[in-house]
């Protein structure tokens, strides 16, 4: 059966085992800490639960630890104290006497049976630690274990210990890279499933054994586990199943999945990484700069795989749902929407003043939503309104001389209630105008159309050049295009 | 391999021509003919010309110009010299009287000169047309000295490369072999120790037919059979296009009768070499009653214990020989030659006779005991669980054996409980082991190895199967081990037996070549503190630890504190009571330290040292607070310390460290002796990467070009060196075969011509670098440059970049090692820096 969320059950017959799955085994076994990276929804999971009844099996104790599992601590030491006891329950050592203190290695130390076979710990979603300093001193306690392993005698805990940190993250950013356990660690990616694997997994969970049907999934998503099964489950019991299909695939390019919005979130939150993006949709592929992490970070995402030198869309899905989306200057034309997704407010980290930059982020949110919901005049308003919020932050930041020489180079007219030391105060137009001033090298040049757009918003504007909501979709489309460049040129 | 597969590839391998343009035609040489006879060309068509052809115009031209005669004998197709001229009623030379120069030119114009000169060809192509033709002549010989030029070089490459691992060398020595005319039919005699192993002979061909099939079908096989007389192989190096159309009858008839037949590609890909080792390890031939006694020695020895001269259906001399010939030829065997030489026998009877009962009737505790005994070591403690008998047993301390090693024994073999249990019970009591053994009654087959051998890389340790035929190896070896030890290798994981430690600190044995740094810190420490400077994974932690290993012995009082978490003064206490015990006070500040260290050295009078390794964030730390307005007060209060002689520091980092240390306006500046830790040495690095393969049984091909490649892949950095090996290590895994396993260049280079190898060694050299000392890497990788030039080109892209700024990257990148300073030139350190730029792009780059 399908599992679209959670886990696939230890005892699912129609479970297909990957080539991770072994790899991260083999590395555990020839005792080397691994670093398991891979998209969400990509059965990282699964694979650890699987990991840990094999391993069992073979005698090998085994706890794992669901870092997105953990309840609200309030301190460093209750948050250890639970990574601590979820340790123990699963290792059957409840009982074992608890030293103080914080250090998460010391605690991990004695929660193991006396003895010296090995022990395995496994961190799953191990970005889900939000506060950077405990991050950084629980991690720093785990690789301090590590460092000490050269010298520890057989039942030192430091010999014993195997960690393996799974998640959809980026190692070299998520803690400082001095103290680093993932500097540590051997690597390993989630593998999609194979072709025939995917025939498989589409017979078990649609009933439907046609190869046709199954090759056309794997052309459109390739091996991707969620995908393949949210399409054969679309088939289930349908009597047009390749019509059913198509239909659920061309929804899906429309950018209308959590999956796929939540993929290309990330990605055009990201400045460095939807460059890349933009340079795929560009020229089909963008070429890999070495030890450059965003590249890295577009494969553990799965948006992107790589091609030899080069970077290319995951899957057909994805470079469809990117070449329609206006947001990666892509241009193809999408059948009905095009896709269009919200970005995260740390994309928008460039505003200075953080009640400008929330009214920035959520009027692009708006925008998007209504976008989305077929209101297209609230979308280019929202987009207007985005941009209005950086404009006014961007202006509030520079001195009063700065200002005065902007208005004179530019030839702004201030109205009677526009103040000169005031930017919040000026009108969208005049906020235009002295932008590119402040613009720095890259060019930033907003044009004038967005204010137009904008103030669709009045319907007596609206109305003195009558088009339907419907006719300014296009207009849409340009203005995500054209803000996503202003917020990646914003200085 | 079987025959079929074997012509396949020599099939595949054949080159139908050897021959470049100018082995064919020497166009230098019939250009250069043609070139000197311009004149005498040109008088020749003058004379074609000028008039009708006839005898007295010809004569007289003959007299005016000599030279012309040469040029009408090539265009007659005469390949002039003097016998064969003469021979057809010519002369040598022009006459020098008139009735001799008419006869001549009367001859020429019989012979064809006249028909020649009356086409209306240029002369000069004529000519042309005719030098090729006398070159022709010449072909053969060059033809045949290219493919024997060919041939003599892979035979002295073959040589000097098999010679790297044989004891005795092997050599060319033709006199070695007896037989002057087999002699002839080789063109090389190989020997060892003056006996000869090996001839080697060639032969090309051009052609198939009827001489060529019979030289494949009967000459060689006859030679090989003589050869074989002497307990030689032939090795036959056949080649071209008459080969490459043998039929299949043929050239199975040549497989199945020659022992080394291959091409010349063959030849230099390899091929030559390994059969040259195997043929140089194999024992001494015998003659058919040599043989015939050997065996009879081996199958009484098989029977029973010992075996006598007595025994032996030849005179007593003889037969002493035969046992002392035998003992020697089976120096792998522990075998007992008695001080008259009249018995030979096992060394460890006892274990022989029990193998050989096991062999009949298996049982588990006597199989766990006789394993036992034959490593030297006891069973004590064999305990009987689920019908299986297991014990803990001792072994060597040596790669790929840890000193503990779990012995299990269970006639009906291994089962999914038997390995959970086995692997149970290792972990536990043999821990650290790769593998553990399993004694049982049947031997893998050759059809259960690739499985097993697949299923062993799920498991935690590495279940290597002994069966009869095994276990009487073991107990029959000189040394037992090296029979485990190839069983090891042949079926295991052998991920987990790689001996490289990737990722942590190395133990002692895999320290090497840091000899220098180590005895520069502890000769500084007595008198002042030292910065150990480097770049991640360059082997600070493990040189901290060593030194603190040689403090400890040379009297100091050492200790060690690893700062990864230290981030805080607070933190800093906390390490001091974790790690070395010491209760610092409540609310550390800096200025607590000295009481500290008073504490730690309770009235010792050893000198205290204290060795920090990771010390970049506390610095950090440091650096940004203040006690009593004044930053940086813990760096300020080691410095204290240590000029007041109450410790010496030792710390160890990388950015922060540097930058306090080489600032000269840093209150730092001269406060440590900076050592900046660069890659290993070349011998060190080779070593590093031969030495723990080597001691795993893993032989090395040609450790020159091994090493040479590995040096320039890694540029002596330890971790890329480790990585590198333990890639090998894993390329063997593949092997169908593991009976002897070796890795050669080719393999280093299979390795290294990866995406995988090319970001590992990118993200290790460059991963800590900025933006700006990305690109300074990048700039110098195009080729040496000085700092002026330099800054030029940076100052487009970086208009605030200063010479200050500059040197302060460039010396962020010498540390890394990508750099260096040659003559005042920046140059690129890290030789193959720009081969792995190639397996990327760039964002500016097109897409491949």
């Amino acid at each position: 059966m399908a599992h679209l969320q959670g886990a696939v059950p230890l005892k699912d017959p129609d479970y297909v085992e990957r080539k991770f799955e072994v790899d991260l085994q083999r590395e555990l076994m020839a005792d080397r800490w691994v670093l398991l990276l891979g998209p969400r929804q990509h059965g990282k999971t699964s694979a650890l639960i699987r990991l840990k009844s094999a391993l069992a099996d073979y005698g090998v104790p085994t706890a794992l630890v669901d870092l997105q599992a953990k309840p609200v601590h309030q301190t460093y030491s209750a948050f250890v104290t639970w990574v601590s006891d979820t340790v123990r329950e699963q290792l059957g050592t409840t009982g074992h006497p608890m030293p103080d203190g914080e250090d998460v290695g010391a605690l991990i130390g004695t929660a193991l049976q006396p003895g010296r076979s090995p022990v395995v710990i496994l961190i799953d979603e191990a970005s889900n630690i939000a506060d950077a300093t405990w991050r950084n001193v629980f991690y720093g306690q785990l690789r301090a274990i590590s460092s000490r392993r050269a010298e520890a005698s057989p039942a030192d805990s430091a010999a014993r210990l195997r960690f393996v940190f799974s998640g959809s993250f980026r190692p070299e950013t998520l803690i400082d890279a001095a103290n680093s356990p993932f500097n540590v660690c051997e690597r390993i990616d989630t593998d999609d499933l194979a072709s025939a694997q995917v025939h498989q997994l589409v017979s078990d969970v649609s009933g439907n054994d046609d190869v046709a049907i199954a090759q056309r999934i794997f052309e459109e998503v390739g091996g991707q586990p969620f995908l393949v099964q949210k399409l054969a489950l679309r088939i289930q019991g349908q009597e047009d199943s390749s019509a059913a299909l198509e239909a659920e695939i061309a929804t899906l390019r429309m950018g209308e999945s959590d999956h796929v919005i939540d993929l290309f979130r990330k990605m055009l939150s990201e400045p460095g990484l939807s460059a890349i993006g933009a340079r795929m949709v560009r020229d089909g592929a963008a070429p890999v700069e070495a030890a450059d992490p965003d590249f890295r970070y577009m494969q553990v995402l799965g948006l992107a795989r790589r091609q030899g030198a080069n970077l290319v869309f995951r899957n057909e899905l994805y470079a469809h749902v990117a070449a329609a989306s206006p947001q990666l200057g892509g241009t193809a034309v999408a059948p009905a929407l095009a896709p269009m997704f919200p970005i995260a407010i740390a994309a928008f980290g460039k505003v200075q003043d953080p009640e400008l930059r929330e009214i920035a982020w959520s009027s692009h949110k708006g925008a998007i939503a209504s976008y989305r919901g077929g209101a297209n005049r609230l979308a280019l308003a929202g987009f207007g309104g985005s941009l209005e919020a950086m404009l006014i932050d961007m202006l509030q930041r520079q001195s009063e001389a700065a200002i005065d020489a902007a208005i004179t180079a530019k030839e702004i007219k201030l109205g009677g209630r526009e103040k000169r030391s005031d930017p919040s105060s000026w009108n969208l137009v005049n906020l235009i105008k002295a932008a590119p001033h402040f613009g720095g090298s890259k060019g930033f040049d907003p044009p004038q159309a967005l204010r137009n757009w904008r103030n669709l918003i009045h319907p007596s504007l609206a109305k003195s050049d009558y088009r339907s909501d419907e006719q300014f979709e296009p207009e849409v489309r340009a203005a995500a295009s054209l803000h996503e460049i202003l917020l990646r040129d914003l200085p | 391999m079987s025959s079929a597969s074997l012509i396949e590839e020599f099939r595949e391998n054949v080159t139908s021509i050897l021959l470049s343009e100018d082995d064919f035609i020497d166009w230098g040489s019939v250009n250069g003919s043609v070139s000197r006879a311009e004149q005498a060309v040109s008088h020749l068509e003058a004379f074609r010309c000028d008039g009708p052809i006839s005898v007295e115009r010809l004569a007289q031209t003959l007299d005016e110009h000599p030279d012309i005669y040469d040029v009408a004998l090539s265009l007659v197709a005469f390949n002039t010299s003097g016998s064969q001229v003469s021979k057809w009623g010519l002369s040598a030379a022009v006459p020098k009287n008139q009735s001799g120069r008419e006869h001549l030119a009367r001859q020429l114009l019989h012979i064809g000169l006249g028909k020649v000169l009356a086409t209306s060809a240029p002369i000069t192509d004529l000519l042309t047309v005719a030098e090729v033709y006398k070159d022709s002549f010449r072909r053969r010989f060059r033809s045949g000295d290219r493919f024997g030029t060919e041939v003599r070089i892979a035979v002295s490459r073959a040589i000097a490369q098999v010679n790297q691992t044989l004891p005795t060398p092997l050599r060319i020595k033709s006199d070695a072999l007896a037989d002057v005319t087999l002699r002839r039919s080789l063109d090389y005699v190989l020997a060892v120790e003056g006996r000869p192993i090996v001839g080697v002979a060639t032969v090309f061909q051009n052609q198939s037919g009827g001489r060529q099939q019979r030289d494949l079908s009967l000459t060689y096989p006859v030679l090989q059979q003589k050869l074989a007389e002497y307990g030689m192989g032939l090795v036959l190096i056949a080649d071209g296009q008459g080969i490459a159309e043998a039929s299949d009858r043929t050239l199975n008839l040549l497989f199945e009768s020659v022992r080394f037949p291959m091409t010349l590609r063959q030849a230099e890909n390899g091929r030559l070499a390994e059969v040259l080792l195997t043929s140089a390890k194999q024992p001494a031939p015998e003659t058919l009653d040599a043989a015939a006694v050997s065996r009879l020695i081996s199958g009484a020895l098989d029977a029973r214990n010992s075996v006598t001269a007595a025994e032996l259906p030849v005179a007593e001399g003889p037969a002493v020989l035969a046992l002392a010939r035998f003992a020697e030829a089976h120096r792998d065997l522990g075998l007992a030659l008695a001080s008259t030489g009249s018995v030979l026998s096992w060394v460890h009877p006892q274990l022989v006779d029990d193998a050989r009962r096991l062999a009949i009737a298996f049982d588990n505790r006597q199989a766990v005991g006789l394993l036992a005994r034959a490593l030297n070591t006891a069973d004590e403690g064999a305990t009987a669980e689920d019908g299986m008998v297991w014990a803990s047993i001792t072994t060597p301390d040596e790669p790929p054996f840890t000193g503990k090693m779990l012995v299990a024994a269970y006639a009906a073999g291994v089962t999914n409980d038997i390995r959970k249990l086995i692997c149970r019970h290792a972990l536990e009591f043999a821990p650290g082991s790769a593998f553990a053994v399993l004694l049982t009654e049947r031997d893998l087959g050759a059809s259960d190895i690739e499985a097993h051998r697949k299923r062993q890389a799920v498991l935690p340790v590495n279940i290597v199967i002994v069966g009869p035929r095994l276990l009487r190896q073991i107990a029959r070896a000189a040394r037992p081990v090296d029979v485990l030890n190839k069983a090891v290798l042949d079926q295991s994981d052998l991920s987990k037996v790689s001996p490289f430690i990737l990722s942590n600190a190395t133990p002692t044995r895999m320290f090497f070549g840091r000899d220098a740094e180590a005895a520069t810190i502890i000769g500084t420490v007595s008198t002042n503190s030292v910065a150990l400077l480097g770049s991640r994974r360059i082997g600070k932690t493990s040189l901290l630890r060593h030194v603190r290993q040689e403090l400890d012995d040379a009297n100091f009082l050492p200790f060690f504190g690893d700062c990864q978490t230290v981030k805080t003064w607070s933190d800093f206490a906390a390490l001091a009571k974790s790690q070395w015990g010491f209760e610092a006070e409540k609310d550390f500040r800096p200025q607590h330290l000295g009481g500290l260290i008073s504490a730690m050295k309770a009235g010792s009078e050893k000198p205290v040292v204290i060795l920090l390794d990771e010390i970049d964030q506390l610095l950090e730390w440091d650096r940004l607070h203040e006690v009593d307005s004044v930053p940086e007060a813990f760096f300020r209060a080691c410095r204290s310390l240590s000029q007041e002689g109450a410790a010496q520091f030792v710390f160890s980092g990388e950015r922060t460290i540097a930058q306090r240390i080489w600032d000269p306006q840093s209150p730092h500046w001269n406060f440590c002796r900076p050592l900046s830790l660069a890659q290993l040495t070349r011998d060190a690095s080779t070593l590093l990467l031969i030495q723990p393969l080597k001691a795993i049984g893993i032989r090395i091909v040609d450790e020159t070009s091994f090493g040479a490649l590995a040096w320039r892949l890694t540029s002596g950095h330890p971790q890329i060196s480790q990585f590198l090996g333990d890639r090998l290590v894993r390329r063997l895994d593949s092997r169908p075969n593991r009976q002897d396993l070796e890795l050669s260049a080719d393999d280093v280079k299979a390795v290294a011509e990866t995406y995988e190898y090319a970001e590992h060694y990118l993200s290790t050299y460059w991963g800590q670098a900025n933006p700006l000392e990305r690109e300074i890497s990048l700039i110098v990788a195009e080729g040496g440059i000085l700092p002026a030039g330099l800054l030029r080109r940076l100052k487009t892209s970086h208009p605030e970049l200063d010479e200050a700024k500059l040197q302060a990257a460039l010396r962020m990148l010498e540390l890394y090692g990508i750099v260096a300073y040659n003559d005042g030139e920046i140059v690129l350190r890290a030789e193959w820096f720009n081969e792995a730029q190639s397996y990327f792009g760039g964002r500016n780059s097109a897409p491949a």
